[in-house]
């Protein structure tokens, strides 16, 4: 059971900030050539490859399980409010909604004005190397933490690959249009289950006994997401009075 | 040191940035899970203080925006 919550919860992180690393790839690569963007990128998955085989044996074989929960549990309830705040401020309509074609023209307009290079070009490599590489550590920080608590690292890594090559496929097919991924909507679903694991596993490392085991992770997130889903009615409504109060005065 | 420097802003950043009550509930979260570990209310305890967590940080937000909307 635990298993498909956290092929899901790694799936759908991963595939946010891999539609991220795109928009930045494919601003470079259609501005300035795929050669040099391809080489940042390939460079860039190396050194995150480099990353997980590095820490992921260590972590699994040298770390006592509860200390690892206990650190794991408290990263993740920060990484995972961090998350749901923004997607919660988002949805209310107190924050901008991240817009991936806006980002794309932004990249597009920045990289364009750099004179452009004959054979290797290092802007290509490094805006690419550096989109690829920053957002890629946060999939191996998730990737990481989510396996190596449940013991199942090779399932988290497997499903932050098959996020991966999802969307490089959907973003190679749509080119630009990654504005229509509901990504608000994904990043508050992950939100949901990371402060869910974080809470199940920082409480289970310090010695909490929780009832029905493995099987809280599941009322854990029903929990939060109908808290959540009233902490943005309320706040909609805040907004709507304060606006409705503005317009009345003016 | 430019690259320990580097590392320990990225650490910065990821645990605390711009939202640092979210940093120090967490703690306080795994405090109250530590003092309370034993206790058979502990699994009620420890998802409702998320939740004030999460009500706060928000809240302080939400103020934030209106207060400097209105003033605006």
């Amino acid at each position: 059971m635990s298993s498909s919550v956290l092929f899901i919860a790694v799936f759908l992180a991963s595939s946010v900030e891999a539609v991220e690393a795109l928009t930045i790839v494919l601003a470079s690569g259609l501005t300035r050539g795929w050669k040099s963007t391809f080489q940042g990128v390939a460079a860039a998955l190396g050194t995150l490859g480099i990353l997980v085989v590095a820490f992921g044996p260590a972590l699994v074989h040298y770390v006592p399980i509860k200390t690892l929960r206990i650190v794991v549990g408290g990263l993740l309830l920060i990484y995972g409010l961090q998350w749901l705040r923004k997607a919660i401020l988002r949805q209310a309509g107190f924050k901008a909604k991240h817009d991936e074609d806006k980002i794309f023209d932004e990249k597009v307009a920045e990289l364009s004005k750099a004179p452009k290079a004959v054979g290797y070009d290092s802007t290509a490599f490094t805006v690419s190397f550096k989109g690829v590489f920053l957002e890629g550590l946060e999939v191996v920080i998730i990737v990481l933490t989510l396996g190596t608590s449940a013991h199942q690292i090779g399932l988290a890594a497997l499903s932050a690959l098959v996020a991966i090559a999802v969307v490089s496929v959907i973003g190679a097919a749509v080119s630009k249009q990654l504005s229509k991924v509901p990504e608000n909507t994904m990043k508050m679903g992950v939100g949901l289950m990371l402060i869910s694991f974080g809470t199940f596993w920082a409480g289970e490392g310090l010695g909490v006994n929780w009832p029905g085991s493995d099987l809280s992770i599941i009322w854990l997130i029903a929990l939060y997401g109908i808290a959540s889903g009233l902490i943005i009615a309320y706040s909609s409504y805040l907004r709507k009075s304060v606006v409705r109060t503005k317009e009345s005065q003016a | 040191m430019k690259y320990l420097a580097a590392f320990f802003r990225f650490w910065y950043d990821f645990l605390i940035g711009d939202t640092p009550e979210v940093f120090l509930g967490a703690v306080l979260v795994l405090l109250v899970a530590y003092a309370m570990a034993k206790s058979t209310e502990a699994p009620a305890i420890l998802p409702a203080l998320v939740i004030v967590i999460l009500v706060l940080s928000v809240g302080f937000a939400v103020i934030r925006s209106l207060t400097s909307k209105q003033g605006g």
